[in-house]
C-alpha cells in the first residue's frame, strides 16, 4: 500500500475518498437515527472533511457563496412580499370553493396547490395551506386526514414543475452549470415535471380510500364533552372522612373522576372507597359546565391550573394547539420533568393523541412525536422562536392580512422576475435579487418580514450539501459509482438513468432531499459522461427522482408539517406514498426522455 | 378501647400492614382508639387512611379517636386535611 499523495488505494480509491464515504454513512447514519439537526450535521461533515485535509480551505467555504444558496435565501424574500401582501390568501380564498363530492374536492384543492408550488417554497405553501384546509375540511364535512397527505403530495410534485419550486431542483441547475458553463432555463423541467403531476394527481384521487379517514387531533380539544378538570377539596370540605363514593365525588353528572391525588401521592387504585382529605385535587373528564356545577354543590375550588374552554379564554392567556414534533427533545419525556413551561411561562393544560384525549394528568404523560398538546400561554406569545419552535410546531399559525393595491404590485414583481428569467434576458440569481429588492423598495414586506422568512438553518444544510457533493466528485467516488452502475446496468442510457434515479429515490425517502440531490449529481452526472450522452436530461430525471420523497413523513419537510395536524401515522404515509414514488420517478424518467430525446455527444 | 403506639414514621410502606394488624377487631366492639404519636414525626396520606379506617370501618358505631402527645409537624399535616375536628387531641 502506498502513501496518500493523490495515488489510489484499497479498492481503487484514495484515502480521501474512504475518509468521504465514511463521512456520509455517518451522515446518514446520524440523519436517521438521531435528532442532531440536519444543519449541524452537515456543518461538522465538512468541518472533517476539511480537518482531515480531503477539502481546502476554499472548497469548504465553497457552498456558502454558491448561487444555490444565495437564490434560495433570496426567494425567500420574494415569497414573504406575495405572503404580506395578501395575494396567497386571496388565491386560496377563492380557488378552492365548496365541492360537494370528495374527488372533485381533492381536485380542486391539489391543482392550484401544485401551480402555485412551481413558483412558491414547498415548507411556506404547507404552513398556509394547512390551516386553510382545516377549515375547508371542516365546511366539507371531510376529514383532515383525507386532504393533508394529498396537498403535501401536490405541493411536492408542483415544486418539480420550475428550476425555482424547489431547491434541489436550483442545485441541480447550479451544479449543472458550474460543471458544463452551460444553463438550465426556468421551465426546462415543466413538461416532464406536468406530466408527473397528472399522473400523481389521477393516481391520489383513484387510490384516495386508502387515505385514512381520522378525526382531526385538534377535535379532542374542541369538544366540550372532552375536557379534564382539576378541582381541589378545601380542608374545610364537608366530605372530608368520607369516602368518595359517599361524597357523591366518584359518579358525576356529565363525566367521570379519572384521578386522585393526595397531598403527598396518588393512589394506585381509583376506587369509590378512597377516602376524601383536605387538599386532594381530583381529576375529572366530561362535560365542563356539569363538572364545574360541583364546585359549587360540593364546596370544591379550582386548582392552580384550571382548564379553561376554548370559548372560555382569560385576559391574559389563550389556549394555543402545538404538535410534537419528530426531532423534538420532548419525545419520550413528560413535560413535568422539562423546562419548556418554566423556560416560555406556557402552561400544559392537556394531552391528545392521534385524535383522542389522553386521560392521565397532562404533565405526566410520556410524549410521542405527532402527540397534540393545548398549552395556556400568555397572549402575542411568539411561537415561532426559541425552544418553542424547536421541539413543538403549533398549528395556529393565523395570519390575516388584507388585500390592498401592494397585492398586485407583488403580482407584477412576481410575474416579471419569471418572464425575464425565463427569456434569459437575465440569470436565476440576477432575478431573484431585482424582485427581492424590489418587494423591500415597494414595502411589499418590511425588511424583519424578509429577514424572518429566511430559514437559516436550511441554508446553511443546503450549503453543507453542495460541498459534500463536490467532495464526493473531486475524490473520485462519483465516477466509482457510475463506473459500478454501468457495470450492472449495462450501458443503456435509459437503464443507467432509472438505476442512479431508483437509488436517489430510495435514499431520498429517508435523508432530506437537497442533501440527495448534492451526493447523486456529481454520480448522475459521470454516468452520463462515461456512456458519452449529453447529461441534461439524466439530470432533470434526478430532479425528478430525488424529490419523489412521499414514503415517510422525515423526508421531506411539508410532511412533517402535516403528520401532527392530520393525525397520520409512519404507515400511513407507506401506504400512498411508495406506489406514488415509484409511479413519479418512472414517468420522470419516461417523460424527460420523450421530452428530451437523448443525444449521443 | 384499642391502643396503638407508633413509630416514628406511618407512611405509605408501613401504614398497610397496621390495617392489617387491625382487621381483626372489626365488628369487635371497639369504640376508642388510643394513637400514642410520642414518637411519630411524619405521618403520609397512607397514615390518613389507617385512621380513617378505624373511624369508618371498624365498628358501625361512631369511633372516637384520640392522639397522644401530637407534634405540631403532624397537628399541620392533620389540618391541611381536613381531619383535626374528628380527633380528640391529649399531651402529657
Amino acid at each position: 500500500m502506498e502513501l496518500y499523495d493523490g495515488m489510489t488505494l484499497m479498492l481503487g480509491l484514495s484515502i480521501d475518498a474512504w475518509i468521504t464515504i465514511a463521512t456520509v454513512i455517518t451522515i446518514i447514519v446520524v440523519m436517521l437515527f438521531t435528532k442532531v439537526r440536519t444543519d449541524a450535521v452537515m456543518l461538522i461533515a465538512i468541518g472533517v472533511l476539511f480537518a482531515t485535509g480531503v477539502l481546502d480551505a476554499k472548497e469548504m467555504c465553497s457552498g456558502f457563496s454558491a448561487g444555490t444558496v444565495v437564490v434560495t435565501g433570496v426567494l425567500a424574500v420574494v415569497m414573504a412580499g406575495l405572503r404580506y401582501t395578501g395575494v396567497l390568501q386571496w388565491i386560496m380564498k377563492h380557488v378552492f370553493g365548496l365541492p360537494d363530492r370528495y374527488p372533485t374536492a381533492l381536485m380542486r384543492m391539489m391543482v392550484p396547490v401544485s401551480l402555485l408550488s412551481a413558483f412558491l417554497s414547498n415548507t411556506m405553501l404547507t404552513m398556509l395551506f394547512g390551516n386553510v384546509l382545516k377549515r375547508w375540511s371542516r365546511k366539507l364535512n371531510i376529514a383532515p386526514s383525507k386532504l393533508y397527505l394529498p396537498m403535501v403530495y401536490a405541493v411536492q410534485m408542483g415544486g418539480v414543475l420550475t428550476l425555482i419550486g424547489t431547491s434541489t431542483n436550483i442545485v441541480v441547475a447550479d451544479l449543472y452549470e458550474s460543471a458544463t458553463g452551460k444553463t438550465l432555463n426556468m421551465f426546462s423541467i415543466f413538461v416532464p415535471g406536468m406530466l408527473c403531476l397528472l399522473v400523481g394527481v389521477v393516481f391520489i384521487v383513484a387510490v384516495r380510500r386508502w387515505l385514512p379517514d381520522r378525526k382531526s387531533p385538534e377535535e379532542a380539544f374542541e369538544t366540550a364533552t372532552d375536557y379534564t378538570v382539576e378541582l381541589l377539596v378545601p380542608s374545610d370540605n364537608p366530605n372530608i372522612f368520607k369516602t368518595l363514593g359517599e361524597a357523591g365525588l366518584f359518579h358525576v353528572k356529565g363525566g367521570n373522576l379519572i384521578a386522585i391525588r393526595h397531598f403527598d401521592h396518588d393512589p394506585a387504585f381509583l376506587t369509590e372507597d378512597e377516602c376524601v382529605m383536605g387538599g386532594d385535587r381530583l381529576v375529572y373528564a366530561g362535560q365542563i359546565d356539569e363538572i364545574l356545577e360541583l364546585k359549587e354543590t360540593h364546596n370544591l375550588v379550582a386548582s392552580n391550573h384550571p382548564i379553561r374552554s376554548m370559548n372560555e379564554i382569560n385576559k391574559n392567556y389563550e389556549l394555543r394547539i402545538a404538535f410534537v414534533n419528530f426531532y423534538s427533545k420532548l419525545i419520550g419525556k413528560t413535560i413535568e420533568n422539562s423546562t419548556i413551561e418554566r423556560d416560555n411561562n406556557v402552561i400544559l393544560v392537556a394531552v391528545a393523541r392521534r385524535g383522542k384525549r389522553i386521560e392521565a394528568a397532562p404533565r405526566e404523560v410520556e410524549l410521542q412525536a405527532g402527540d397534540t398538546l393545548l398549552f395556556e400561554c400568555p397572549r402575542k406569545t411568539n411561537t415561532y422562536v426559541g425552544n418553542l419552535s424547536s421541539q413543538l410546531q403549533f398549528s395556529d399559525f393565523h395570519e390575516v392580512v388584507k388585500v390592498g393595491p401592494n397585492a398586485i404590485v407583488s403580482s407584477l414583481i412576481m410575474t416579471a422576475m419569471m418572464i425575464l428569467t425565463a427569456t434569459n434576458v437575465v440569470s436565476l440569481l440576477h432575478g431573484t435579487v431585482l424582485a427581492a429588492l424590489a418587494m423591500l423598495l415597494f414595502r411589499c414586506c418590511s425588511i424583519n418580514q424578509a429577514m424572518d422568512s429566511v430559514s437559516w438553518r436550511s441554508l446553511m444544510s443546503l450549503a453543507g450539501s453542495i460541498v459534500l457533493g463536490s467532495a464526493i466528485a473531486k475524490t473520485g467516488i462519483a465516477q466509482m459509482i457510475a463506473f459500478g452502475v454501468i457495470s450492472v446496468v449495462g450501458t443503456h442510457p435509459i437503464l443507467i438513468m432509472l438505476g442512479v434515479c431508483f437509488a436517489a429515490m430510495l435514499i431520498t425517502q429517508l435523508v432530506e432531499n437537497v442533501a440527495v440531490t448534492a451526493m447523486f449529481f456529481p454520480i448522475m452526472y459521470q454516468a452520463a459522461v462515461q456512456v458519452g450522452y449529453e447529461s441534461a436530461p439524466f439530470l432533470l430525471a434526478l430532479m425528478i427522482a430525488a424529490n419523489a420523497s412521499y414514503s415517510t413523513p422525515i423526508a421531506a419537510s411539508p410532511n412533517m408539517l402535516v403528520y401532527g395536524p392530520g393525525g397520520y401515522r409512519f404507515f400511513d404515509y407507506m401506504r400512498i406514498g411508495l406506489p406514488l414514488t415509484i409511479i413519479v420517478t418512472i414517468t420522470g424518467v419516461a417523460a424527460v426522455i420523450l421530452t428530451y430525446p437523448l443525444v449521443k455527444l | 378501647m384499642l391502643t396503638i403506639v407508633l413509630g416514628e414514621y406511618l407512611s405509605a410502606i408501613n401504614s398497610p400492614m397496621l390495617t392489617e394488624d387491625l382487621a381483626p377487631y372489626v365488628n369487635q366492639g371497639i369504640d376508642k382508639v388510643i394513637f400514642d404519636a410520642t414518637n411519630l414525626t411524619y405521618i403520609s396520606s397512607g397514615g390518613i387512611r389507617v385512621i380513617f379506617f378505624c373511624k369508618k370501618t371498624l365498628s358501625k358505631e361512631n369511633v372516637e379517636i384520640v392522639f397522644l402527645n401530637t407534634r405540631n409537624e403532624i397537628l399541620e399535616v392533620f389540618d391541611l386535611v381536613g381531619i383535626q375536628p374528628f380527633i380528640t387531641f391529649i399531651n402529657g
